[in-house]
């Protein structure tokens, strides 16, 4: 026996007043049941049957049978009687068509005016464009005056980003812990404490992981490339032995096929570099290959600086990585078009980073290549702060720290260089000046900054404007280079904070 | 022990003491007309926003009011409690507190919009109402230095402050209905004016034949007794301010409530000179306007059938929590308030009706009392305590009746418990935010699962039984309320949308639970104007409307597949209803009485306060830093003093300096007596009294006392004094308190010991240590006038260094106070004990007792036959040993409540009575010295309303002492307590 609510649910998709929800439903319904397919298409014919039927002049009899059922009719409210007066009123002026000469146009009168209700039922009140509110069944709603009222854009905040993390339950148990406490007390960060901007990174671990974050580190790296790519180093390369050696390679000679290839050679950089072993090897890497075919590759390369690292067995190692991945990318070479980037190349400090095991390491990282990709990162390429960080010792230093490499790796570290805060942060004279100091430096190598690398809730508050903002700030320079902002990276509580799931 | 070793070892215990800054750092937000004083960096997020919402509500009170503030109002901006909430004074200094957390929605009783923005708009009209002036009024304010705040040490202080601001001498409900009435247009008609939890409350009234209070009944008995107590200041007030409204126009309120040159001092002699008739004849038409309207109401629901109801009990509940059933236990459980009982969690059982208490619920909050949770498997109630503060959280075992303590300070509420994982789910306040926390078993920690944006505000949380889901009510700043669910596998990948199955538009969606099978959810809605119930099918993802109420119906639970119990609105409270789960076909709205005012005087319309967001505030910002309570210490008023000395009259001055909230307050008097019969070196008084968070620095020079005037207790003293006290709570877990206070004070020139008038001291150097410990954990019911049950306790360590002798005593008192099934009566034994480890024949190795201790006219203590140092029917300080113990029985039945008696300007609430009998023995090592006398007496106190706001208490009292197998002496004492 097919159930009345699945009976009720065919009748509404037959009149095509049935939601989506309620076709699914009758079709699961009858997917189930054979009698309630056959029951349906009974009823289909019949509907389809009834709406053939053309209009008819209705039997006398009929409106006396209307007219006297209207009197027995006992009114219950006032709403009820003023219904059957017009009721009343209606029949009459029927029962006066139907019985004159004018039967055929009140007929179409009628359905004409039947029509018009059942259209004007269906638009009015205009619906308000939601139906999950409005009127709720047989409830009158009550009327109140109101006017527009205020919105979101009229409340106006600053730093909610912040407030937000000082919610989270981990955050919570690192502020409480007392030895982050202690170090939160010193002199240093009390001066630092100062500033509002400061005062509330300081209370974010976000910003405290952004600032040792390898994505920093990583991003200066590239503008190297592109003094390399300029310098004299690569012409000579080229007419260096090694150089033909790589030659001989079908992964060069693959590369050399490519247009762009041809346009880099033309520069005296390029040249020099490939007179290295370092790049006769990585001359031969399939790696290097698929690198030299985009045009951003080939840009970077006419760089002096790029020739330089190219010598380096860092960078060869480099080669053998995914680096290719991130050569290719619209972004790097558009860092490598920036005067910034060029300069950066050039720094003796990038030599030596790229000479780093750490570095190494860092350029193996999916990470890291994701973040050369990130437009992000490429604007922070054209900073000019970025480039003075980049020639500093502390930027060197902390290239070759193992806790950095370590951030590198993180999907973490991925999306922060995805940040346009990030992007913002890396043009901050504040940044550049925090780079080089020496708390700076022993921040990037701790291991409790590489776990708050990969906390999720850090990663939104580094894509924060408050970070941003907060990064640029005298204030947070000089928290850098307080003691006790070493050691609150030290501590362990800051680590187990950042390893927050949220 | 040598001088100079006491010395340094009272030295080295203070500088232990937490006397360098560990408090939280204040900042302050300036502009030319603010001072936004708030604690901590972490608020600093809202200081804009805040002050924006200052300086918009501002402008408009000059424009409507013509009102520019004198100085900077200060805005305190705090985060102490969980709930938001916010208050104003215009004494001796205009403060506003505001307390940061999201609003408790709770039965649609503070209709609002953005929160902050509100609080302002209401709380600034308080300050206009309060402090503008007249010039008489700025005149006395240029004589005073300043607006006088009335204190209990000077009682002169009270006619100051009606000369220098009479319209802080107004009625609670006058302010409230004013300032609600004012902000709801502000708000573009999103207020309490509109409110409809105000409508049912007069709607019930006049269905129920209730008593409806005049205002001075109101003051006396409205809001002490009833459910709602304070809240009825609300509701009376702005109903009456409505219908006044209504009846002459917006713009004759405006002119009642605006301070000018014509207007009159007092509230309700202004009205009278603005409308032609007595405030009481005013009050008395819109009482039988009130009538008429809600007959109106009442007819037009009736129109349409009304929902059937069971009552399920005999009496009405008061205010009642989130309810959960047991089948198994056929009980109802919740937490329930009412007056006459402490609030409790209670098992109503639905088939005979009796309600049984299960656990006390410590610091219970008006209308939802607590935060409730059930886990039916163990039978584990969970509840929040500390609900007007930081909310704790605590569980009760219904089959043991064992309670514990899970997380203190969570301040988390709208608590719902996961049968699945056992886990608890609920929603955390904290520096504005609300977040979605998880509880997982055993309920020590929290997880956070989702913080909202500030403005959002999420509450009445429930799960779904496959616990696929959770919804809630949300809320916008708007005042939108929408129903919401957020899908828990979404939750577990970080995805914290949700589905909006649901807008009530500005009707707030309340109490929303799921049916046992998961298929509906059942809430109430004011969608028509009353509180009926809805049902909300989650697979035709529609809301029926299943009841038809007169008043009120709340807090769905589903029974059965076609019943449900509610809790129905009465005007004693909810009570719990069975009623049938039927689909209406029709159900009419209701008018509100807001929209006649609108609709007759568009005026109000223009009276809308705009978005704050328009103010530019860093053009207006002068100062964005620290804050320093002494940097900010300044005069608050000064006026003359009349002074009591010896039996000679004083008189002089006194100057009160205080910060801008009142951390810092330094007070000081000079007097002079001009008898020639004192001698010349004791004419000049000065007294000095320096408060700074938890210290007090106190100095005195031939110490003078107002209240030695009348006698016959006498405090002034000939000499000087030095000393200082510090005190610190330990506990504060409301009405849970532990503290310690530790003082110390060096005498000199003494005649008399400081605390015994009646003894004379052999030496005239003295030097005082003392250290107390206290602890009280003292409940009274809604309505009591006195604490009814519960433990005080102290121990006092005072030692007393004279003549190179160190005379140390120690004493201890204990209460402890059981109610009686009576209603508002309890029985108090009170003792105490201690000893001196000093020379017997040493004044100041001995205690003294005896009489009642109230002075003619006082400010301490009315009730001072309680101290450990009275012993009344014997005279001051007649019965002295250098041990003792004492024990005091006292009952009280219950008081006595006045609805009319007085006037306006005075009138007497309630009469307490007190019927005790105690016992003294003293020199218990010692039977030839010893006594042993008693005592049996009686004291009355009228508590008298002085200018509608000023407590006043008469006391008589009478005792009889018996000693020595006879009545010895008796005492008869007659004291007014002033302020």
């Amino acid at each position: 026996m097919v159930r009345s609510s699945v009976v009720e649910l065919m009748h509404k998709e037959i009149d095509g007043t049935a939601t989506q929800a309620e076709k699914a439903e009758l079709r699961r319904r009858m997917d189930r049941s054979k009698e309630a397919r056959i029951m349906f298409e009974e009823l289909r014919r019949t509907a389809k049957l009834l709406h053939s039927v053309q209009p008819q002049n209705p039997p006398l009899h009929l409106q006396e049978d209307i007219l006297r059922s209207l009197q027995l009719l006992q009114p219950q409210s006032k709403t009820i009687h003023r219904f059957n007066n017009q009721k009343e009123a209606v029949m009459a002026t029927l029962q006066e068509f139907l019985s004159g000469r004018k039967r055929v146009f009140a007929l179409g009168g009628i359905v004409a005016v039947a029509v018009a209700i059942v259209l004007i039922s269906r638009v009015y009140p205009p619906p308000e464009g939601d139906s999950a509110k409005g009127t709720i069944g047989g409830a009158q709603k009550a009327e109140k005056y109101r006017s527009e009222q205020m919105s979101e854009k009229d409340v106006v905040l600053s730093s909610t980003e912040i407030q937000v993390l000082l919610q989270n339950d981990e955050v919570q148990k690192l502020i409480r812990d007392p030895e982050f406490q202690n170090a939160m007390k010193s002199d240093a960060f009390a001066q630092a404490m100062k500033s509002d901007a400061f005062a509330q990174v300081m209370k974010s671990q976000a910003f405290l992981q952004a600032m040792k974050s390898d994505a920093f580190a990583q991003a200066m790296k590239s503008d190297a490339f592109t003094q390399a790519m300029k310098s004299d180093a690569v012409a000579q390369a080229m007419k260096s032995d090694a150089l033909a050696q790589a030659m001989k390679s079908q992964a060069l000679v693959q590369a050399m096929k490519s247009d762009a290839l041809a346009q880099a050679m033309k520069s005296d950089a390029f040249i020099q570099a490939m007179k290295s072993d370092a790049v006769a090897q990585a001359m031969k890497s399939d790696a290097l290959t698929q690198a030299m075919k985009s045009d951003a590759f080939l840009q970077a390369m006419k760089s002096d600086a790029l020739a330089q690292a190219m010598k380096s067995e860092a960078f060869t190692q480099a080669l053998k990585s995914n680096l290719t991945q991130a050569l290719k990318s619209e972004a790097f070479a558009q860092a490598m078009k920036s005067d910034a980037a060029v300069q950066a190349l050039k720094s003796e400090a990038f030599a030596q980073a790229l000479k780093s095991e750490a570095f190494a390491q860092a350029m193996k990282s999916q990470a890291f290549m994701q973040a050369l990709k990130s437009e992000a990162f490429a604007q922070a390429m054209k900073s000019q702060a970025l480039v003075q960080a980049m020639k500093s010792d502390a930027f060197s230093q902390a290239m070759k720290s193992d806790a950095l490499v370590q951030a590198m790796k993180s999907d973490a570290f991925s999306q922060a260089m995805k940040s346009d805060a990030l992007a913002q942060a890396m043009k901050s004279q504040a940044l550049v000046q925090a780079m080089k100091s020496d708390a700076f430096s022993q921040a990037m190598k701790s291991d409790a900054l590489a776990q708050a690398m990969k906390s999720q809730a850090i990663i939104q508050a580094m894509k924060s404007e408050a970070f941003a903002q907060a990064m640029k700030s005298d204030a947070f320079t000089q928290a850098l280079k307080s003691e006790a902002f070493i050691q609150a990276m030290k501590s362990d509580a800051l680590a187990q904070a950042m390893k927050s799931q949220n | 022990m040598s001088k100079r070793a006491v010395v340094w070892s009272i030295l080295w215990t203070l500088l232990q003491l937490p006397i360098t800054k560990s408090y939280a750092q204040l900042y302050s937000y300036q502009t030319k007309d603010l001072d936004l004083v708030y604690f901590g960096q972490a608020a600093s997020y809202v200081v804009p926003h805040v002050a924006r919402c200052f300086e918009n509500a501002i402008d408009f009170d000059h424009h409507l009011f013509s009102y520019v503030p004198n100085g900077q109002v200060t805005v305190l901006l705090t985060d102490f409690e969980d709930f938001g909430n916010a208050s104003a004074g215009v004494t001796p200094k205009d403060l506003v507190r505001v307390g940061m957390s999201p609003i408790d929605m709770v039965y649609e009783t503070i209709p609002a919009n953005e929160r902050i923005n509100w609080m302002l708009n209401h709380e600034l009209v308080h300050i206009v109402t309060l402090d503008k002036a007249s010039s008489g009024d700025n005149f006395f304010r240029s004589v005073f230095s300043g607006k006088v705040n009335p204190i209990p040490d000077n009682p002169l202080s009270v006619l100051y402050g009606y000369l220098t601001a009479p319209r802080n001498y107004s009625t609670r409900w006058y302010r409230e209905g004013i300032a609600v009435f004012i902000e709801t247009w502000m708000a573009g008609g999103l207020g309490r004016t509109l409110g409809s939890y105000d409508e049912m409350v007069f709607r019930a009234m006049v269905r129920d034949s209730s008593y409806f209070y005049d205002p001075i009944g109101l003051e006396s008995e409205g809001t002490k007794v009833d459910f709602q107590v304070g809240a009825n200041s609300y509701l009376y007030g702005t109903r009456f301010v409505t219908y006044i409204a209504m009846k002459y126009g917006p713009e004759k309120i405006l002119e009642w409530i605006t301070r000018s040159d014509d207007s009159n001092a007092h509230y309700a002699s202004q009205f009278q000179h603005v409308f032609g008739l007595s405030l009481q004849d005013g009050w008395d038409q819109w009482v039988e306007f009130e009538h008429q309207w809600q007959y109106e109401n009442l007819d037009s629901l009736r129109k349409t059938p009304l929902t059937s109801y069971r009552s399920v009990t005999y009496q009405t509940l008061g205010s009642i929590s989130r309810v959960f059933y047991d089948s198994t236990l056929h009980s109802l459980i919740a937490a329930v308030n009412y007056p006459g009982t402490i609030p409790h969690i209670a098992l109503i059982d639905v088939n005979s009706g009796k309600v049984a208490n299960v656990c006390d619920v410590k610091g219970a909050a008006i209308y939802d009392v607590t935060s409730l949770a059930y886990d039916p498997a163990t039978k584990t109630v969970f509840f929040t305590t500390n609900n007007n503060g930081l909310r704790s959280l605590e569980a009760v075992n219904l089959n043991t009746g064992s309670t514990e303590d899970l997380m203190k300070e969570a301040r988390i509420g709208d608590l719902v418990f996961n049968k699945i994982d056992r886990s608890l789910w609920g929603v955390r306040h904290d520096n504005g935010f609300c977040t979605l926390v998880r509880i997982p078993y055993p309920y020590r920690e929290w997880h956070t699962i989702y913080t909202f944006p500030f403005g959002k505000e999420v509450f009445d949380l429930d799960l779904a039984p496959d616990d696929s889901a959770v919804t809630m009510t949300y809320a916008d700043e708007r005042g939108r309320q929408k129903l919401i669910q957020m899908d828990m596998a979404k939750i577990a990948n970080q995805d914290f949308s949700f589905n909006m199955l649901y807008d009530f538009d500005l009707s707030v969606p309340a109490n929303f639970v799921f049916s046992a099978d998961g298929k509906y959810l059942y809430g109430t809605s004011y969608y028509t104007g009353v509180s009926n119930i809805y049902r909300y099918d989650r697979d035709k993802k529609d809301m029926d409307i299943v009841s038809n109420c007169e008043t009120g119906f709340f807090r769905p639970v589903e029974y059965t597949k076609d019943s449900l119990f509610v809790f129905r609105y009465t005007g004693a409270g909810f009570a719990p209803a069975l009623i049938p789960i039927e689909r209406q076909d029709s159900v009419g709205a209701i008018r509100f009485l807001g929209n006649e005012v609108v609709e007759k005087y568009p005026i109000v319309k223009t009276w809308k306060a705009g978005s704050p967001a328009r103010i530019n505030i860093d053009s207006l910002k002068t100062f964005d830093g620290e804050y320093s309570e002494l940097q900010n210490l300044s005069v608050s008023s000064m006026y003359p003093i009349v002074e009591g000395y010896k039996d000679f009259v004083a008189y002089g001055a006194r100057f009160n300096f205080a910060d801008r909230i009142f951390l810092d307050n330094l007070d000081f008097t000079l007097a002079y007596t001009p008898s020639q019969i004192l001698k010349p070196n004791e004419r000049f008084h000065a007294n000095a009294h320096f408060r700074s968070w938890g210290w007090t620095l106190r100095g005195m020079w031939n110490g003078t006392d107002f209240y030695d005037l009348f006698g016959p207790t006498r405090t002034s003293r000939k000499g000087y004094s030095f000393g200082a006290q510090y005190k610190k709570t330990i506990i504060y877990n409301d009405p849970e308190i532990l503290q310690y206070v530790l003082d110390a004070v060096t005498y000199g020139g003494l005649e008399r010991l400081p605390e015994y008038q009646n003894i004379a001291t052999p030496f005239d150097k003295l030097q005082t240590f003392s250290a107390k410990l206290e602890y009280e954990y003292r409940r009274k019911s809604l309505g009591a006038v006195d604490y009814e049950q519960g433990i005080k306790w102290g121990i006092i360590s005072q030692n007393n260094y004279v003549n190179t002798r160190l005379i140390p005593l120690l004493y201890s008192d204990l209460d402890y106070g059981i109610p009686l099934p009576l209603g508002h009566s309890s029985v108090w034994l009170r003792s105490s004990a201690g000893t001196s480890f000093g020379d017997r024949n040493d004044p100041f190795a001995n205690f003294y007792f005896g009489g009642f201790g109230n002075n003619w006219v006082d400010y301490r203590n009315a009730q001072r036959f309680r101290e450990d140092y009275s012993f009344p029917g014997v005279p001051l300080n007649d019965i002295g040993g250098s041990n003792y113990g004492k024990l005091l029985v006292e009952w009280m039945p219950p008081p006595v409540r006045f609805r009319r008696f007085g006037f306006s300007l005075l009138y007497c609430s309630f009469l307490q009575f007190s019927f005790f009998s105690g016992g003294i023995v003293t020199n218990m090592d010692r039977a030839d010295i010893r006594r042993t006398p008693a005592d049996v007496g009686t004291q009355a106190n009228f508590r008298l309303v002085l200018l509608n706001t000023l407590d006043a208490t008469l006391s008589l009292g009478y005792a009889k002492a018996y000693e020595q197998s006879r009545w010895k002496s008796d005492e008869f004492m007659v004291s007014l307590k002033i302020l």
